[in-house]
């Protein structure tokens, strides 16, 4: 290689710039947490080789910028060849040697870690029993076959296989399956909700706008506004928005009554303010889950002025639950919190003659289908990834400060079972107290109360597998040691050094 | 004189901190606002004297520890924390006509009807209102703050957070009311007495109504007694007021304390009556009397109640009211002031106040002694290593800084590093006293945080690791200043800050990358993964990287002196945003909520730090000291 660009290469300066670079890109990482979620952020900047700008990025995001595993790999490449470049050994050089070691095994296995570990999370009520873990953002297709010999016949397809529209076959099951359709994230709600929640909805609004029918029926309703706060707010705004400042509602509801211009104007504000708090208060009042998702869904229609005809909603799938669901697509999700439920529909071929077509969803428990003179179980759920031993939740304890909300300790009792070893023992996993075992550890995570399973507590386990875990702790010692044998060398130096009387001298000699 | 200041001023400054290390104590005869401060209580999860109750409390709603009589019974007065809690618990009609809420938002004084200038003829400030002042327009304040709280925090606009700052204000202040006694009773020691001596004949006669029995007028005069408190028990719940009532059963921690009002639904099941009520409605009744032998009497046999079983807890809440009173960390910013300006005279003229830089020297010890045992008796009092929150990270980042900047003095002998000790004291303590505006600084950890051997360990050197960046940041603003704006930076001097600044660094490097790297281990072992990209994360390894730069542009010859100095006038900026920034982007878990006043002085500050480091490495020939 030419002499000059392997100094170059070798380089203090490129060390520095690299260094500088570095710096830059874990601050704008940090800064692009805040849109793009913890996750999202952390994809994108770090876990790349280069960060390209996209259209509605934050006006700091610059056009192009080296990624995390460029500037990684670059900085490891700069280290390990001056290193062989300029190598000396001497008991004035051994600190380096050791700290920039450390760094590179710290480089390597942050790397080994990225490509080697996995997370995923074990949830369950107290007295349930879990041999697997499911995985936080991928899912799979499974099929579910009548115990045969006494086991459960088990098939699944990975979630990449499935996006890819692949043939599913799986060899002893009658049939095959093919992917007419796949979404990344969608909602369903059951036909029976929407009408339900819908017709409610739809009455509620119109029996408001009703009201706010004639001119004549302003003034009266002003005055029972005038009683409740909120809707007196609500007013006044409405009325704002035609010229009345007047604190005193009543009296500019006669006012713009009597004025023809305005009194349509006003009219359609107060049902399209009304409206809109209606349609929120909705969603807010509704006792399951589902039925909050539904009305959110239809109050986002209704808010658009969306016609939905609510007896003649859309079929999902021409075969079994979709039939009376609604599929609703939705963008990808972003963020922390926010996770994709991804759906598929699948059309089911059995010696080659199309049996129709189902919709699958997390959002919908397993579907039987017939074939073959057998019966299965189709569904769409969290990817799992299996354990040879088993885990019970016994117990849950959740403690706060006395007086306040405040966590204070939050604890898992557990039955741990490992029939092949012949372990049966009970443990307690707490924060900051984990359990090791069989290559995974296992952390206290979230922790709950059902209130519909008569009050039994919930927890939810992280499950994280990362054979290269050492690395960290040995790199950091090794470069500890080195910073530490760097540091007592120089110091040793200094406080031995004889000090010259002019350094003594004050700031001004 | 001049020979003896340098002994004189430091061993007056230490008398002086010394004088005040005593429990605050009663005049005879008065009402012992003291004594009553001295009483257990649990809020905010943990026990404390009730003294800090109400100083903490007087922070939220007023800003200061101490609260002010008003102008309605003639001049005002202040009043202690512990004096305005008394007045608070017994006699809430008065309380009421006291000035405690701090309202300086205009619109908010315009929602609830408020002159927006003094007035004199009300004697009303124009900042500070009395309950009796807000009462007419709580309902407006209330559904006004509904609809704050339903806002995100990051949407919140000024007018939403003082808002949200006065409701806050308002519920702990009727929370504080109804902790020892229902608001509207007359004679509440009475009311009690009769309440628990109709408690047998009240329950048969509940029991009997429910089977259908006809009741004797005896029956239902205690029925209706027990009923009546009850009703005023009922009310007190609703607002959840602290715990003041401990448990009677020995051993028990602090799951077994009550509320009053939980109390008396125990007594009214049938169940002893605490020590802790009878004890409270006693010193109300002496309070109201203005008796002070009887509310003396009063404390003093509640204390002997207590103290078989409560010992300790009784000892941990003078101990806290004493370090309440003594103010350590305020003293001691006091004396960094001082120290500072022994300092900054001995730097105009070396030669002629040579003794000064001694006086400093010595005062510097002084301090540095002080603020060690405020720390230490802070980590005895809350049983934790020194950082829990960010708080006791200042604090610490400031002991820290103070005590490098000595170390400095002890090789340079020059002043310098007595100049870093004081600012970097005087700054962060004056930090540290912004942050405790928001209440109690010594709160619970969350179950994540809670583990002392993580704390004592990694919070500890990462916030050395702070301290000593901070510490190379400010040598390099006195070498910038000093060099631009002055004509005093000799060569030499500036070889030496160099040099300083360089030792420093390699200490920071050494602490933050230690102290990082023991943050990942403990993300391992709580969570399972070593690094996350989390916040607080990147920013320690923003400075980890940082140190590694200055120390290999040095090595390499890539920067020189001054190009150096704006490397560390870097690191200012990067150590500031791991410490502050970051709890500002409201991200994470390391994140402490918004602080949205704090970040226009973070701008500010990271402005300057731009300004001196431009400074930094514009033409030599542009500066006042010749350094050529």
């Amino acid at each position: 290689m030419n002499a000059r660009l392997w100094k170059f290469l070798t380089s203090l300066k490129v060390t520095v710039v690299l260094l500088l670079l570095s710096t830059l890109l874990v601050f704008l990482g940090t800064l692009a947490q805040v849109n793009e979620g913890l996750w999202e952020a952390q994809e994108r900047w770090f876990k790349s080789y280069f960060v390209f700008r996209h259209a509605g990025d934050a006006w700091w995001v610059p056009p192009v910028f080296p990624g995390g595993y460029t500037l990684g790999f670059s900085l490891l490449f700069n280290l390990i060849a001056a290193h062989i470049h300029r190598f000396q050994w001497s008991s004035k050089k051994v600190g380096i040697h050791l700290t920039h070691a450390g760094i590179v095994l710290l480089l390597v296995g942050q790397l080994a870690t990225d490509m080697l570990s996995r997370e995923s999370f074990v949830s369950f009520e107290e007295g349930q029993t879990r041999d697997y873990s499911e995985a936080h953002r991928t899912v799979e297709l499974v099929v579910l076959g009548e115990p045969q010999n006494g086991r459960e016949r088990v098939v699944a397809f990975s979630e990449a296989a499935v996006a890819r529209k692949q043939a599913l076959v799986a060899p002893d099951f009658p049939f095959e399956m093919r992917v007419t359709e796949w979404g990344e994230n969608g909602e369903v709600h059951s036909h029976a909700t929407l009408l339900e929640i819908g017709t409610q909805m739809q009455t509620a609004i119109a029996t408001m706008k009703s009201k706010y029918g004639t001119a004549e029926a302003l003034p009266g309703e002003a005055e029972r506004a005038k009683e409740n706060g909120a809707r007196s707010a609500i007013w006044a705004e409405a009325l704002k928005a035609v010229g009345e400042k007047d604190p005193d509602i009543v009296a500019a509801a006669k006012r713009v009554a009597a004025d023809p211009a305005r009194e349509g104007v006003l009219r359609k504000e107060l049902q399209t303010r009304f409206s809109t708090q209606m349609l929120e208060a909705f969603g807010m009042r509704q006792p399951t889950m589902e039925k909050m998702q539904a009305a959110k869904y239809l109050g986002s229609q209704l808010a658009e002025d969306k016609f939905i005809p609510l007896d003649k909603l859309p079929a999902a799938a021409a075969q079994g639950a979709g039939q009376r669901m609604l599929l609703v697509p939705k963008p990808p999700a972003h963020g922390m919190d926010d996770r994709n439920f991804p759906y598929a529909k699948i059309e089911i071929l059995e010696k080659g003659k199309s049996l129709g077509i189902w919709m699958l969803s997390p959002w919908i428990v397993p579907q039987e289908i017939q074939a073959g003179g057998q019966t299965f179980r189709i569904a769409l759920r969290s990817e799992r990834y299996g354990q040879p031993f088993s885990l019970t939740l016994l117990k849950t304890t959740h403690e706060v400060y006395p007086g306040t909300q405040i966590p204070k300790n939050f604890q898992s009792h557990i039955l741990l079972e490992n029939k092949e070893k012949g372990e049966k023992r009970e443990v307690d996993i707490s924060m900051n107290n984990p359990l090791r075992y069989g290559g995974l550890t296992f952390y206290q995570h979230q922790m709950g109360r059902t209130e519909i399973s008569g009050g039994k507590g919930n927890s939810q386990l992280q499950v994280v597998r990362n054979p290269s875990w050492i690395t960290p702790y040995l790199g950091c010692a090794i470069v500890s040691l080195g910073m530490v044998w760097q540091f007592l060398y120089h110091l040793v130096g200094f406080v031995t050094k004889p000090r010259p009387a002019k350094a003594k001298a004050p700031l001004q000699a | 004189m001049k020979k003896f200041l340098p002994l004189l001023l430091p061993a007056l400054c230490a008398l002086w901190v010394v004088s005040a290390w005593r429990s605050p104590s009663d005049k005879p005869g008065t009402i012992p606002a003291n004594a009553f401060g001295r009483l257990p209580v649990i809020a905010n999860g943990r026990v404390q004297p009730l003294d800090s109750l109400a100083r903490n409390s007087l922070l939220q709603i007023r800003e200061k520890q101490t609260a002010s009589t008003g102008t309605s019974e003639g001049a005002a007065r202040t009043l202690t924390a512990s004096e305005w809690l008394l007045e608070l618990f017994f006699q809430q009609d008065k309380a009421d006509t006291r000035p405690v809420f701090r309202i300086l938002h205009t619109e908010v004084k315009g929602l609830l009807g408020l002159p927006l200038d003094p007035d004199p003829a009300k004697g009303m400030d124009g900042k500070h209102f009395s309950w009796n002042n807000l009462a007419p327009k709580l309902p407006d304040l209330m559904q006004e703050a509904r609809r704050a709280q339903a806002v995100k925090s990051e949407l919140h606009t000024p007018y939403d957070r003082a808002l949200l700052q006065l409701w806050n204000g308002v519920t702990l202040y009727r929370r504080l009311e109804a902790a020892a006694q229902p608001r509207d009773t007359d004679d509440w020691e009475r009311e009690l007495r009769e309440f628990t001596a109709a408690v047998p004949a009240g329950r048969a006669a509940a029991k009997a109504q429910q089977e259908g029995k006809t009741l004797d007028p005896k029956e239902t005069a205690a029925l209706e007694s027990l009923i009546h408190t009850l009703q005023h028990a009922s009310d007190m719940q609703t607002l959840t007021p602290p715990l003041l009532v401990p448990p009677i059963t020995p051993g028990l921690g602090p799951e077994g304390w009550q509320r009053t009002d939980e109390s008396l639904f125990q007594v009214a099941k049938g169940e002893p009556v605490p020590s802790a009520l009878r004890a409270y409605a006693a010193m109300g009744t002496a309070y109201r009397a203005g008796n002070g032998a009887a509310f003396s009497a009063a404390v003093e046999t509640y204390r002997q109640e207590l103290g078989p079983n409560l010992h300790k807890v009784l000892k941990k809440c003078a101990s806290e009211q004493l370090f309440s009173n003594l103010e350590p960390f305020y003293k001691a910013t006091v004396l960094y002031v001082l120290i500072g300006l022994c300092v900054m005279i001995f730097t105009l003229a070396p030669a002629r106040f040579a003794g000064l830089r001694e006086t400093a020297h010595r005062l510097t010890l002084v301090t540095l002694l002080l603020h060690t045992a405020g720390l230490i008796f802070r980590m005895v009092l809350e049983g934790r290593p020194p950082v829990t929150n960010l708080y006791s990270s200042a604090v610490f980042i400031g002991w820290g800084a103070c005590g490098l900047g000595l170390l400095l003095e002890r090789f340079w002998k020059n002043g310098i590093g007595l100049l870093a000790s004081s600012s970097a004291g005087f700054l962060t303590l004056i930090i540290a006293h912004n942050l405790a505006q928001s209440g109690d600084t010594m709160e619970m950890m969350r179950a994540v945080l809670d583990t002392n051997f993580w704390l004592a360990t990694h919070v500890v050197i990462v916030t050395l690791g702070y301290s000593a960046t901070f510490v190379a940041g400010l040598l390099a603003v006195l070498y910038v200043v000093l060099g631009f704006f002055t004509s005093t930076l000799t060569k030499e001097s500036a070889q030496s800050l160099s040099k300083m600044v360089y030792g420093i660094v390699c200490f920071a490097a050494l602490f933050s990358f230690i102290g990082t790297v023991l943050g990942g281990i403990w993300a391992d072992q709580s969570w399972g993964r070593f690094w996350g990209w989390d916040a607080k994360e990147n920013g320690a390894l923003m400075i980890v990287l940082w140190n590694a730069i200055f120390l290999h542009a040095r090595w390499g010859g890539i920067a020189r002196e001054r190009g150096l100095m704006a490397l560390a006038l870097g690191g200012n900026i990067i150590t500031a945003w791991s410490w502050f920034g970051v709890n500002m982007l409201g991200i994470g878990l390391h994140s402490y909520g918004f602080m949205s006043a704090a970040f226009s002085w973070l701008m500010l500050f990271v402005a300057t730090q731009l300004i001196l480091m431009a400074l930094a490495l514009i033409p030599i020939r542009l500066w006042r000291s010749r350094l050529a």
